[in-house]
């Protein structure tokens, strides 16, 4: 760790790919100090030194280790400005043929996980004395997709949660921010189905510009925020108001090879 | 949906929505299986309707697939599961117990899943002679945040994610899927007593019957989706779909305690 000791700290959770390490790149160029979590460290470890951060291998699918992490974390770093819940996993498969110990899996993983990490870093977020958590969600937390049944459930949760939490916290000056990604194209979600199809590949969209518009929901202060916006965010309302709607759409939609 | 006959199982039958629900059924000349933890509120259930009773910890998944097994096995096919056990967790999820908050989520979310999963062959059966239904009762509070039962709301986010997914999933089988959300409803195990007191509350209370009529309703109409009662409730989804910060900072409000 040789970041300057007077640097913001940002923890990111997931930040060995994808979304989490787009995250973390963008902070750290802007002067934060990043304290990477995810399972890998021979992914985390290199990235940390790159960015002049530190890291925490965690699965924050199992409440004991997030707790464990999260003692281990406050005792280097007892004041944490930032937490970006943004570790997930995906679960391609309807309730039909989804495993079970998937299901319950990425229960853990994606709406658990964000829950233990936020319970078990909020002193040193209350430390801060003014600090932001941004909840990683997906369109997937508005809308319910039928081929990803597990995975749309979990993220169903994990909105709630996130949308609960605003104001539940606000009065300890912490704000929570509620991010919504479309389709974004990372190691743990390649997106190959939609991307093979001109008619759907439009809809994809890449790590570094969701990083980048949840640096600027922080920094303006945006409860919630969809990524991209168009067409994603009128998805969502049309979905809230007719979820018919959407299951006729998703039809038309390319499946993935079996 | 032709009554005489045919199994229905109904899960949280012990009391509330559930054993409400099997009342109504056994009216319409189902036959009910009735599934809950306590044995004694099943049997005399059972007897007054002419159903039988169940007994099983749902949150006890390898119980809940014997079940299913069991169930399968002995019905040749059934024709209803009603996804009704399900609890109340109220308080901040910056507060609420950690051990509660899981809990809540499993029994709320995933038993519904494992029930529908074990039943499925006996269900598929049915569809393919005449059709089958799936009904999940979940709540107003699966569609719209509600920070003052913040686990609570979650779970019910999760079991409406499920339905729903489930309903496209299970369309071309035959089995048709209904998501009921009942707005606050007056249960054993949801008392609602202050809110319930209130001149305006009582306006916005229904009783468990008025729910088991929607269940009936919905399956017997071939709706997907029914919010009762219907006012004001499936306004508050439009709401949130169109202004979600300001929706949940309105039911946010420090005098507003109450989760339907």
């Amino acid at each position: 760790m040789t970041a300057d000791a007077g640097a913001k700290v940002a923890v990111v959770t997931g930040a060995s790919s994808g979304i989490g390490e787009a995250i973390a790149r963008r902070l750290a160029g802007s002067g934060w100090l990043c304290v990477l979590v995810a399972r890998r460290e021979e992914r985390l470890r290199p990235l940390a030194e790159r960015l002049d951060g530190d890291y925490e291998v965690c699965d924050v699918g199992e409440r004991a280790a997030v707790e464990t992490m999260a003692a281990r974390l406050l005792e280097r770093h007892p004041a944490v400005d930032l937490l970006v819940n943004n570790a997930g996993m995906p679960a391609r498969q309807t309730f039909l043929d989804a495993d079970l110990d998937l299901v319950e899996r990425v229960l853990e993983v994606n709406y658990l996980g964000s829950v233990w990490c936020t319970r078990a870093l909020l002193p040193g977020l209350e430390a801060a004395g003014r600090a932001d958590v941004v909840n990683v969600v997906s369109v997937a937390g508005a809308i319910a997709f039928a081929r990803s049944g597990p995975y749309v459930a979990a993220k169903h949760a994990q909105l709630a949660f996130s949308r609960c939490l605003r104001p539940a916290i606000s009065g300890r000056r912490i704000a929570v921010h509620t991010v919504l990604p479309g389709f974004v194209e990372t190691e743990g979600f390649p997106q190959s189905a939609l991307r093979r199809k001109r008619r759907s590949r439009w809809l994809v969209t890449d790590a570094e510009h969701v990083a980048e518009a949840i640096a600027h929901a922080v920094e303006d202060g945006r409860a919630e925020l969809t990524v991209p916006w168009f067409p994603y965010r009128l998805a969502t309302a049309v979905h809230g108001v007719a979820p018919g709607a959407v299951r006729r759409v998703e039809r038309l939609m390319p499946k993935k090879r079996r | 949906m032709t009554g005489p006959g045919r199994i229905a199982v109904v899960t949280g039958a012990s009391s509330g929505i559930g054993a409400a629900t099997a009342r109504a059924l056994a009216a319409r000349g189902w036959r009910c299986v009735l599934v809950a933890r306590r044995r004694e509120l099943l049997d005399d259930l059972a007897r007054e309707i002419g159903g039988v009773a169940e007994p099983c910890d749902l949150l006890d998944r390898a119980a809940t697939t014997r079940l299913g097994e069991r169930l399968c096995a002995s019905h040749d096919s059934i024709g209803l599961l009603v996804n009704s056990a399900g609890a109340l967790s109220r308080g901040t999820v910056d507060k609420v117990d950690l051990d509660e908050l899981e809990r809540i989520v499993r029994l709320n979310y995933l038993t519904g899943v494992w029930t529908t999963r074990g039943l499925l062959p006996a269900l598929l059966k049915e569809a393919a002679t005449g059709g089958a239904h799936v009904v999940n009762v979940a709540s107003i509070a699966g569609v719209i945040a509600f920070p003052a039962g913040g686990a609570y709301s979650a779970s019910k986010h999760a079991q409406v994610a499920f339905s729903r997914s489930l309903t496209s999933a299970l369309r071309a089988t035959g089995v048709r899927v209904h998501t009921v959300l009942p707005g606050f409803v007056v249960t054993e195990g949801f008392p609602h007593p202050r809110f319930w007191e209130t001149r305006l509350g009582r306006r916005f209370v229904v009783g468990p019957e008025r729910v088991a009529a929607a269940i009936v309703g919905a399956v017997e109409k071939g709706k997907d989706e029914v919010t009762v009662p219907w006012f004001p409730y499936r306004l508050a989804p439009l709401a949130e779909a169109l202004f979600p910060t300001l929706t949940t900072r309105v039911l946010a409000f420090d005098s507003y305690r109450g989760v339907p």
